[in-house]
């Protein structure tokens, strides 16, 4: 296998809240490879988002990475100068974002924003970036881009938006794209727009994507690989094939119980997991799923975990993994 | 007979009637200082021993003070220094507040604190005590008082232009413009400010009126300007001496001055404040 475009070994991060210090991640690793989709999947709260958040630098002023490593090509770039973060952010690791219609300033019109984008790490003239804009905008599926570069954001559609903010992040070729939750406050056809454009990208452009979403079936759509987190922990890891087809930690399957299926029939029902998501000012001991688990034994409650392996490339933070799957 | 809400009525209106008024008198009070020279019947300070204390009359329309100077022409005169220092004021503490306060509450943390408690501890200090000692450091000048009042007023500016700051700083597009490697100054330049300086605006009618309220104050102490010069708060003070002796139109006229400036500079805040943010401001404007 070749090095990874980006390793995260061990993150932790930490905010600082009103109830005293939150370990929002703890001890998060995964590894990125060119042209690969990974996602990470979790609860609110689970601490995907403060990961894509720290491997962009972008925590706001209360959250803080307390240890491990964000490897891009092998260079760590946690704490690296603020200059190689302009050069890292958006050039090499682009990043589109929940809201769209809040990502775009409503002041300026989106041509502009495009152009902006275009210019800040290439030295384009205006009217090369422009063109650039232009045909990017084509590409993700804007049919009168023309049209569309004179508007501002509040004129958008939340779709349109969401294609503009691809457009933008691609604009400076990333290598990787993070996409946090990108087709959450999006309707259900244009989320399936949305995620094939993403992934038609990917395969021309053979740009990595660190997918993130609560949403098990797209990450069964799209994803080559994934992350499952649960309480600031990645607690299965694997290809989608094992993950989906034999889940080794009993929160994934779980949440595979509850992804709706056309096959299952009309009179069976949904099953959910038990409980509410933990809270992190205050984690039960040992394993954090525990309360949750129907596999609960005694260990469970007194010792965290280990990582184990089960399978290849498959691993996972059960102390009685699953096998054979559901 | 439309049924739509009311308020929704009343933001998409313009101006409204009083609004309208206040404008009309500003600007007349704005322009008569500007042309002062043209519309003023005499010189400021050209002193008549033959007609001290003049009542008004054809002659003199506001009567003429204690050197036989004519009171419209002083009033002229000494609008346009009242107005410039409340001018220069509140664009000393606007610009700056903004250049202090954006920064601040963009870039947050250790700054912020800082940048905070220094506004904070500027603004327990009167402006009073600031144009003291521009006067003692500089004279009496009307420079030294604008910035005097320039400096009390820049707390109240900078802060407010953080807490705008800190209204868009949750917003996505700051995070997306950082997440695309856009360098700080220039966010700070082309999409915080042009996103935060309508509401910002809405802070210099308040601040205009509470200037001019702090010049003519100052005037009166007989800090704003060299005596002979006229100046609307120093003509009070020469009007007070006298007012017990029934010459009414010494205090009278440049009082009415500084009360319809401020009145209808207060109303059209109120009213722009209206128009731009929805509704009506509570806070009053001079104390």
């Amino acid at each position: 296998m070749n090095a990874p475009l980006l390793s995260v070994k061990d993150l932790q991060v930490t905010f600082r809240g009103d109830s005293g210090i939150v370990n929002a991640v703890r001890g998060v690793s995964f590894d990125i490879h060119d042209g690969e989709i990974l996602g990470v999947v979790g609860e609110s709260g689970s601490g995907k988002s403060a990961t894509a958040y720290s491997i962009m630098g972008l925590l706001n002023s209360s959250g803080r990475v307390v240890g491990g490593a964000v490897e891009y090509r092998g260079e760590n770039i946690l704490g690296s100068p603020r200059s190689r973060w302009d050069e890292l952010r958006g050039r090499r690791i682009g990043m589109i974002f929940q809201n769209p219609m809040a990502c775009l300033d409503p002041m300026i019109t989106v041509g502009k924003q495009l152009r902006e984008a275009a210019q800040c790490h290439s030295g384009m003239s205006k009217a090369e970036a422009d063109a650039a804009a232009l045909s990017l905008l084509a590409k993700v599926g804007v049919a009168d881009a023309d049209r569309i570069v004179r508007q501002y954001s509040s004129a958008l559609s939340g779709g349109m938006c969401q294609r503009v903010m691809i457009a933008m992040a691609l604009i400076q070729k990333p290598e990787l794209l993070i996409a946090d939750e990108p087709t959450t406050s999006l309707d259900v056809t244009v989320q399936a727009q949305i995620i094939q454009l993403l992934d038609s990208l990917r395969k021309e452009n053979n740009m990595a994507i660190l997918f993130i979403t609560h949403d098990m079936g797209l990450v069964a759509e799209i994803c080559d690989s994934v992350c499952v987190m649960y309480a600031g922990r990645a607690v299965e890891r694997g290809s989608v094939y094992d993950v989906f087809d034999s889940p080794a930690h009993p929160y994934t399957a779980g949440l595979m119980k509850a992804i709706p299926s056309v096959e299952a029939g009309t009179r069976s029902r949904l099953v959910s997991i038990e409980g509410v998501p933990v809270n992190l000012s205050g984690l039960p001991g040992g394993c954090p799923f525990h309360p949750r688990c129907t596999f609960c034994e005694e260990k469970c409650t007194r010792v965290p975990p280990d990582t184990v392996t089960v399978g290849e490339g498959h691993t996972c933070g059960c102390w009685y993994p699953l096998k054979g799957g559901l | 007979m439309d049924k739509t809400p009311k308020l929704k009525d009343r933001r998409s209106r313009g101006l409204g009637p009083v609004g309208i008024v206040s404008i009309v008198i500003l600007s007349l009070v704005v322009i008569c200082s500007i042309l002062a020279p043209v519309l003023s019947p005499y010189d400021p300070m050209q002193q008549d021993s033959t007609s001290v204390f003049a009542a008004p009359s054809s002659a003199h329309l506001f009567g003429t003070d204690k050197f036989g100077r004519d009171v419209l022409s002083r009033i002229l005169y000494g609008g346009r220094v009242s107005l410039l220092i409340s001018f220069s004021a509140v664009g000393i503490a606007g610009v700056l507040g903004l250049l202090i306060g954006v920064p601040a509450g963009y870039f947050g943390g250790a700054l912020d604190i800082v940048v905070m408690r220094v506004m904070e501890s500027v603004s327990v200090i009167p402006y009073i005590l600031i144009a003291v000692l521009a006067a003692a450091a500089n004279g009496f000048k009307a420079k030294g008082t604008a910035v005097a009042i320039g400096i009390s007023l820049l707390p109240e500016f900078a802060i407010w232009s953080r807490s705008l700051v800190l209204n868009i700083h949750g917003s996505g597009f700051l995070l997306t413009e950082r997440a695309f490697g856009i360098k700080n100054a220039v966010i700070i330049f082309r999409h915080v400010i042009p996103n935060i300086i309508v509401q910002y605006m809405v802070k210099f009618t308040n601040a205009f009126s509470e200037a001019v309220l702090a010049a003519t104050a100052l005037g009166y102490l007989g800090y704003a300007v060299q005596p002979p010069h006229p100046e609307w708060g120093d003509m009070l003070a020469i009007g007070y001496n006298s007012i017990m002796n029934g010459r009414w139109w010494l205090m009278l006229f440049p009082g009415f001055m500084i009360i319809i400036t401020i009145i209808s500079v207060n109303l059209l805040g109120n009213d722009l404040s209206r128009i731009i943010t929805g509704h009506t401001r509570r806070e009053g404007g001079g104390k």
